[in-house]
Parts: C-alpha cells; structure tokens; sequence
C-alpha cells in the first residue's frame, strides 16, 4: 500500500496536480483499495490535524509578516542588516540571512519567515541582478533558521513526544542557528563573488547609525516577543498573535503606512497564503496516519537498530534516515510519529536527549526545502513567483551546505550543550 | 445560462473569501482577547483557545474556495507549461477531474462524518445560550460545505484555462511570467 | 482459523502505565484466542490524540483505545461524573466502585454512543504544583494561576477555590510554568515526572483532588464481528490489562513522590482535605443538580 501511495502521489504531482490534492487522491486510493478502512477517516484527518493550537501560529505568523511587509517593518530589518553586513560583494544575499536571523528569534515557524522576509528581500535581489531562483532558494534555506533558533514549535513537539525540557532544546538550538547563520552567509559571499552577483550590493545603504534609528520599532519587535515568552506573558504560539497586533499598531499608528485598502489586501494574501500551507498539512495528516498505521516507521526504525551497533554510525544511520522521511513527510508530522520511537533508541546509545532533538529538528528543517514535499520551497515559489522546478538547480549547493552542518551538529555535540550546560 | 453561471461564480469566490477574511481577523482578536486576560485582567478565559482553532478550521475550508478559483495552490506545472496545445488541454482536463474527484470524496464522506459525530461535544465550551454542549459536527461541517463550493471555483477555473489554453494563451500567471521572461531573454 | 491483528492505540511512551496495560491484555488475548487475536501497538499519539483515537474507534480507524476519561466525557456524558472532586476517598474505593455496579453500569452506555467500553483503567489521582506557594489549605490557592484540562467540572471547581483555571495545550505547558505564564498545574503522579516538571516547579502538594481513570475502549466495528465466547475472551483480556495498568500506577506514585523529593520539589503530603472539601460546597451542589444527588451519594456510599 506505501508504495502504491508513494507512487501515486509522485505521478499525480508530476502531472501538475495541486501537491495537497496529489497527496490526498494518493491516500484516498490507498484507503479504498488496500485497507478495509471507512473513507470517513479522510474527512476526520482533514479536521483534526489542524484544530490544533501550536498550528495557529502559521496563519499568524503570515498575517504578522504580511502587515511587516505593508507597514514598512520588514524593509527596515532588511535595511538594518544591509548595515550591517551588506557592504560588500553579496552582501544583500548574506543579509538575507542575517534578517532571517532576527525574525526566527521572533517566529517558531520556518514557513512564516519565509513570507515576512522573502516578500521584501527576493524583489530587492531581483532588483539588483540575482537571478530569482537563487533567491528563492535562498530564502527558503534560511527560513529553516526559523525553528532552529527558538523559539520553535518543532522543538516543542519534539520536547513533548520524547518528554525533554522544552527549555534545554530552546537553549539547545542558539548554537546549531548561530553555526547554520554564519556557515550561510559565509557561503553567500563566496557563491556571489564565483557568479559575480551582487557587485552593486553596497550602493545605497543606510549608514549603521540611521538604520538602527529607523529601524528601532523593528528591532524591539524581538525583544518584545522574546521578553514577552521568558517573562511568561504569552506562550510561544501566542507570541504570534502578539506579533500581529505589534506590526499593525506600528504599521498604522507609528509609520502609517498602511491604509485600509492595503489591509484588505493583506488579508486577502494571508488568507489565501495561510489555505494553501494549511490544506497541505491536513492532507500529509491523512498520509502520515495511514503509513504509520502499516508499521512503515517503527519497521524502518526497528531496522536501523538492528544493523547498527556504535553510537557514530547510529546516528549516520539516522540522519540518512531522516533526510529520507524529510523528503516526503512535513516536518511536524515526522516528529511526532519518530521522536518517541528513535530518541529512546538514542538515549540507550548514549547520545543526549537535547543533542538529539537538534538533530532531528535541524535535518527535518531540511526536509522543509527538499523536494517533492518542502513547504519552504512551496512558500518561496509562492513569494518569489517562480515554479518549483526553476529554483532546484541553485538549491543543490544550499542543501549541501546545510548537510555540512548538519554533520558538525552531529559529531560536536559540545555546539549543542555547551550553552545548555552553562544555563542549567 | 452563461451569464448566471458567472454570476454564482464571482458571489460564491467573494462570499468565501470576504468570510475567511473575517473569520482570520476573528480568530487573531480572540487568540490576543486570551493573551490580554490571563495577562492584563487575570482572568484567564477558558473558552477561548477552542474557539479559534474551530475558525481556524472553518478560515481554512472556505479560504480553499479562493486558492482553487486564482490557481494559488501549490503544483509543479512544469508539463503543463511545456506541452503542446492538444496534450496540455488533456492535462489540463485530468487535472481538473483529480480535484473534483477528490473535493467529491471530501464533500460526501465529510458530510457523512458530521452526522456521525452530531453527539460528540466540543470540549471546553458550551453553548451561551443553553448551556448545553456544542456540537462537533459544527466543526466537521466545514469540510463539505468548503468542498461544495469549490467544485463551483474548480469549474469555473477548469473553463477558463480551457479557453485561454485553446487560444493558445498562457493559463495562469506563472506560466504568463516565465513566458515573458524566455522572450526577453 | 484466520488471524486478526488488532490496532492498538494510546497517548503514552510504552514504559509507561497504558504501554504496561496494553501489553498485559495483548498477552491474555492471545493466550485466550490461542493466537487468533493479536494486538499492535502504537503508543505516543501515533494514531493521533486521544480524542481523535476515541473517534477513530467510532469509525472503525482504530481498533483499540487506551484513554484517559478526559475526551470521553464528549461521547458518553454518563462518564463525566468521575470528575468531581474529592469523589473518591481513596484507590480501593474507586476500584470497589468502577468494577461494581455503578462502573459496569457507565460501560453499559457506551453501545448507545457508537462505543464498546471493556474495562476501567486508571491514571491515579490528580495532584497539584506549583511555583509561588506550599498549599495545605483553600486560602492557599486564592489567585493562582493554574492549567487544566478543557473540562467544565474541573474548572468550576477550581473557581470556587479562587484558582483561575487555564486551559493551555499540553506542548506549551511546560514552557509555560518555566516562564511564569501558569503558575501551576495538576496531574498524577507519573505525568509530573514523565514531564520533568520538577524541573520548574518548587511545591507539590498531595491534593488527591481528582480522581483519573483510564478506559480501554473497542471498536463495536470489531466487537460486532465476535461470537460470543470471543467477546468474553476480550473482556478478560481488558481486565487483565487494567489490572496491571493499576499496578504500575501504584508502583509510580510510591516512587514518583521520592523521586520528586529527590529532584528538589517541596511536598506537602497532608493538605486539609476536609477544608477544600468544605469550600467547594457551592460547586457540590451544581454538581448534584447536574449529575443527580443520588448517583453522587451511591458512589460515596460505596464501601461505608
Ligand atoms: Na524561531
Ligand atoms: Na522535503
């Protein structure tokens, strides 16, 4: 039946069909004609895997991006990190990452960053004679960054299915963010200067001083937030809504730039932005519930355990693994069905339970860009307008990038623990 | 009989989107009514997290109705875009009936399961009015009724990309800009 | 003879007290069927919540479902009455009366909602931490800020302490007692330790408040499918497998509450049980409106 299924979906995509409607024929196929199942079990998964809270944060988190967007916050961020770093050859690629540095200590989603900051930054790449696929590619691989710095609602379905303290895995992922941030932009700037792009990155910037300046409402927006967590006036999914009503007090009160008809536009975009993510997690619901319900995870898993016997290749194993899972499987899905069944399985190698959960938040956060299931990929075509299969080519070197990482998190734990160890 | 057809088309897209609209402005004020009084007033509400996830449910379903109509969903159209005319009209065609054949299946079995579960309560909240229980199947009944009316907004789209398909043009925008793009190139 | 392997579900790790239970009646069923009847198990939500499980028992998704009575109440209302506080003095009383004739009569209902009840299991008794004060008496409680389940009786009744209660999903929970978002929450036993919530909070206090008990829930999709003898067979088995999910209940709670002194928590063991009881009058006395006097006082009766 999986493989039915997995057949099924890879064929009706490739036909053009909608991805969520590839995935749901696929299983409603996979119901009718392999399992004595009732197909009312696919209306059920379409309700119940998103009435779920952590879940609202995606369509707030788009509609708190797309108000930035309007209201002027997000083309400061970027102004601000252009200061920053973006004197040079590629700067404006490298403060692409740095701005999706500071929105992820803002956003727990990696699909929501994708919105805030790829609306302003893919056109100024565009503008300044990247080709668009690159940046696409780009924004979409720095977006992971977004559940990789806390906070994070993987590494809190994470902390949940393998009962760790969400807090160590929060203080957990500053190291592997800050080591992916850094590994990107440093790669940007050699990828540019090989391609020649972006030679004229250093014109029109702001000095440091003003763009702080100006800036200001927008960098108080991740204090804001992460004051607002660690003081316990909100929760983590709730800081989206807060960063809601944030953007739109400063966007219409402090920069008034935003007018009624641009807020029904906003609204407009969000919802439809907010559908489309949506309806593709209900339908991979329906097709996580129905793998897992044949045994295809915990049998892989049981495999993996079987052949291996040190911690080193255990966790190579897992990470093949999951990459694997990352491909096809959306991110919060695969943590929920693995994370019970392979962290155990980690702690009886020995691996800590924190340094485990950043492994496989970090490598399932690269399923959000690997095709043919990445919602990243599908939220920076949708920002940057372009079709998926243009922006594979320069998503290769990103992927390997993130791989390279993704290996060092693995084998220096010390990345992971040491700010862990210093804070508990 | 054309004309009416229009008519239902463009009042079943804007009724559906205006809705969502509200509905997503709606489940924002409430998630942040929450937040203000468990913080501000100390009383936190004890109704209100299921509400929003429940209009979550219902923004979802009818936003669908919009992402269908403006082909926003996500796809990979790359053989749509490449093939010649007679062959793109066929995708174009098996396309579409994939997606009424799944919005049927949606519609009929969801309908189905909201009678199913018309005695099952929505837990954390009971009706202002009566003090009873909600029932869940208020919930559940986004999902045929989100389906219904996007088979309306798949038809309409279906007989749009036909024409412009036929007449040789680009069937969405995609394809629109990435035309634009090889002869500027 | 053609084998059937049944799907069992719960929220649990499996080394825990329902991965205990289900394994117990797994092995009574097929000791019982002589292998006709075999159980899978998927614990940790892998079916999906316990509340989508439940449903998915109804509709024939899931075959078997290990729950707490927290979602069931949705289907069967006749179980709610389980949640009002201080109801049970103690873990023989809830035993004599869920296996006696109160009990079998709730499980009697489940066919009317769609449902197969086969046995009752248990969570334990629900405890309360917190991170401001030690509390022995109502007075302590006035004003904190506590998560709770999204249950209309459990809030009311921490109302009338002066709790507020906050319902709050069980991933953010633990953030939010670090941060001070809650001030406290309530639980068994073997949560508060499975959730290392030791971790950030400094007092518990041995409330016994509420007593939780589990379910193990059947298809009747499966049920209507068996001969007779064969229901009896499942019946056995699901006693078999509550009576374990006791025992290791009991085996946690003994250790839990050392191990959480161990771990730095401030236990007070003897609150003023006849005191909250004496505040929560009020409430009692909606509760009697709504579940009837006489159902409440049969279940306090039950082995004066
Ligand atoms: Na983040
Ligand atoms: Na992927």
């Amino acid at each position: 039946m999986s493989t039915f299924m997995l057949a099924g979906m890879v064929f009706f995509i490739a036909l053009g069909a909608p991805i969520a409607i590839a995935i749901l024929a696929a299983s409603i196929g996979g119901i009718a004609f392999f399992t004595p199942l009732p197909l009312v079990l696919v209306a059920q998964r379409l309700m119940t895997t998103i009435d779920s809270f952590p879940l609202m944060a995606i369509p707030f988190f788009i509609l708190a991006g797309n108000l930035m967007e309007a209201g002027g916050i997000s083309r400061r961020l970027v102004e601000f990190a252009k200061a920053l770093v973006g004197g040079v050859q590629g700067g404006l690629a490298a403060s692409c990452v740095l701005t999706c540095m500071i929105f992820a200590s803002v956003s727990g989603s990696s699909v929501a960053t994708t919105f805030a900051i790829g609306a302003i930054i893919i056109p100024a790449m565009i503008k300044h004679g990247y080709p668009k696929s690159f940046g696409a590619s780009l924004q979409a691989t720095s977006a992971e960054l977004g559940v990789i710095i806390p906070p994070s609602i993987p590494l809190i379905l994470y902390g949940v299915a393998a009962e760790v303290s969400i807090g160590e895995l929060f203080v957990g992922g500053i190291g592997p963010g800050i080591l992916i941030g850094a590994a990107l932009i440093l790669f940007v700037l050699v990828y540019c200067r090989i391609n020649g792009w972006g030679k004229e990155d250093h014109v029109g910037r702001l000095p440091l001083l003003s763009a702080t300046k100006e800036a200001a409402w927008a960098l108080a927006m991740p204090v804001i937030i992460i004051g607002g967590i660690y003081q316990g006036v909100f929760t983590p999914t709730e800081a989206s809504v807060v960063a809601v009503v944030y953007a739109l007090l400063v966007g219409t009160i402090v920069y008034r730039a935003i007018s009624w008809r641009d807020l029904i536009g906003v609204l407009r975009r969000s919802v439809i932005a907010s559908t489309i993510i949506m309806f593709i997690i209900a339908a991979a619901g329906l097709f996580s519930f129905l793998i897992t319900r044949a045994g295809v995870p915990a049998a892989i898993s049981a495999w993996i355990t079987s052949v291996v016997s040190d911690p080193a290749m255990f966790l190579l194993a897992v990470n093949v693994f999951l990459f694997l899972v990352g491909m096809f499987i959306e991110t919060s899905a695969a943590i929920i069905v693995l994370a019970p069944i392979l962290a155990p399985v980690a702690i009886s190698f020995g691996v800590d339970p924190v340094h485990f959960g950043l492994i496989m938040v970090v490598n399932l956060a690269l399923g959000m860009i690997t095709p043919p299931f990445g919602v990243n990929l599908f939220a920076a075509c949708q920002v940057a307008q372009v079709p998926l299969e243009r922006i594979i080519r320069h998503l290769v070197p990103f992927v390997l990038v993130i791989v390279t990482c993704l290996m060092i998190i693995t084998y220096v734990p010390e990345l992971t623990l040491f700010f862990r160890n210093l804070a508990y | 009989m054309l004309t009416a057809l229009k008519l239902v088309d463009r009042a079943v897209f804007h009724v559906t989107l205006t809705l969502a609209m509200i509905l997503l402005v709606t489940m924002a004020a409430v998630s942040f009514y929450q937040v203000t009084t468990r913080f501000v007033f100390e009383q936190p509400s004890t109704w209100s997290e299921v509400t929003s996830r429940s209009l979550q449910i219902w923004m979802v379903y009818l936003g669908l109705v919009a992402a269908f109509r403006t082909g926003s969903l996500m796809a990979v159209d790359m053989l749509q875009r490449l093939a010649p005319k007679t062959l793109k009209i066929v995708v174009i065609c098996a396309i579409a009936g994939l997606n009424l054949g799944v919005l049927a299946v949606m519609f009929w079995y969801g309908w189905s399961m909201a009678e199913r579960v018309r005695f099952q309560t929505l837990a954390g909240v009971d009706n202002p009015f009566t003090g009873g229980g909600i029932s869940i199947a208020i919930v559940y009944t986004a999902i045929p009724v989100g389906a219904a009316l996007s088979i309306v907004a798949v038809i309409a789209r279906f007989a749009e990309e036909v024409s412009r398909a036929s007449r040789g043009e680009p069937v969405n925008e995609a394809e629109a800009r990435a035309r634009l793009e090889t002869e500027g190139a | 003879q053609a084998q059937q392997a049944l799907k069992l579900g719960y929220s649990l790790a499996p080394t825990s007290h329902y991965g205990v239970g289900a394994t117990a009646m797994a092995e009574e069923l097929e000791r019982l069927s002589d292998g006709k009847f075999t159980i899978e198990q998927f614990p940790a939500n892998a079916l999906g919540g316990e509340r989508e499980m439940v449903e998915g028992a109804q509709i024939g998704t899931v075959d078997i479902v290990i729950t707490s009575t927290g979602p069931v109440g949705n289907f069967v209302p006749d179980t709610l009455i389980t949640d009002i506080p201080f109801l049970f003095r103690d873990y023989e009383h809830a035993h004599a009366v869920l296996d006696g004739p109160i009990g079998q009569e709730i499980l009697a209902q489940f066919p009317n909602h769609g449902l197969i009840g086969l046995a009752w299991g248990e969570n334990g008794f629900r405890n309360l931490t917190n991170n401001v004060r030690p509390i022995r008496t109502p007075e302590d409680t006035q004003g904190l800020k506590v998560r709770t389940m999204e249950n209309q009786v459990h809030m009311r009744a921490f109302q009338e302490l002066g709790v507020l209660p906050t319902p709050m999903a069980f991933p953010e929970l633990f953030t939010a007692l670090q941060q001070g978002t809650v001030d406290g929450q309530e639980n068994p036993i073997g949560v508060i330790l499975s959730a290392n919530f030791s971790q950030v909070q400094d007092h518990l206090t041995l409330t016994q408040h509420v007593y939780s008990p589990a379910l193990i829930i059947l298809s009747p999709i499966v049920w209507d499918g068996l001969t007779d003898e064969e229901k009896g067979w499942f019946e056995e088995a699901a006693a078999a497998g509550a009576a374990a999910m006791r025992e290791k209940v009991r085996e946690d709670a003994d250790n839990g509450v050392a191990t959480l002194k161990e771990q730095g928590m401030q236990v007070v063991e003897d609150p003023d049980r006849a005191a909250f009881e004496a505040a929560l009058q009020p409430a009692f006395a909606e509760f009697a409106e709504r579940f009837g006097q006489d159902k409440i006082d049969a279940i306090r009766n039950t082995g004066m």
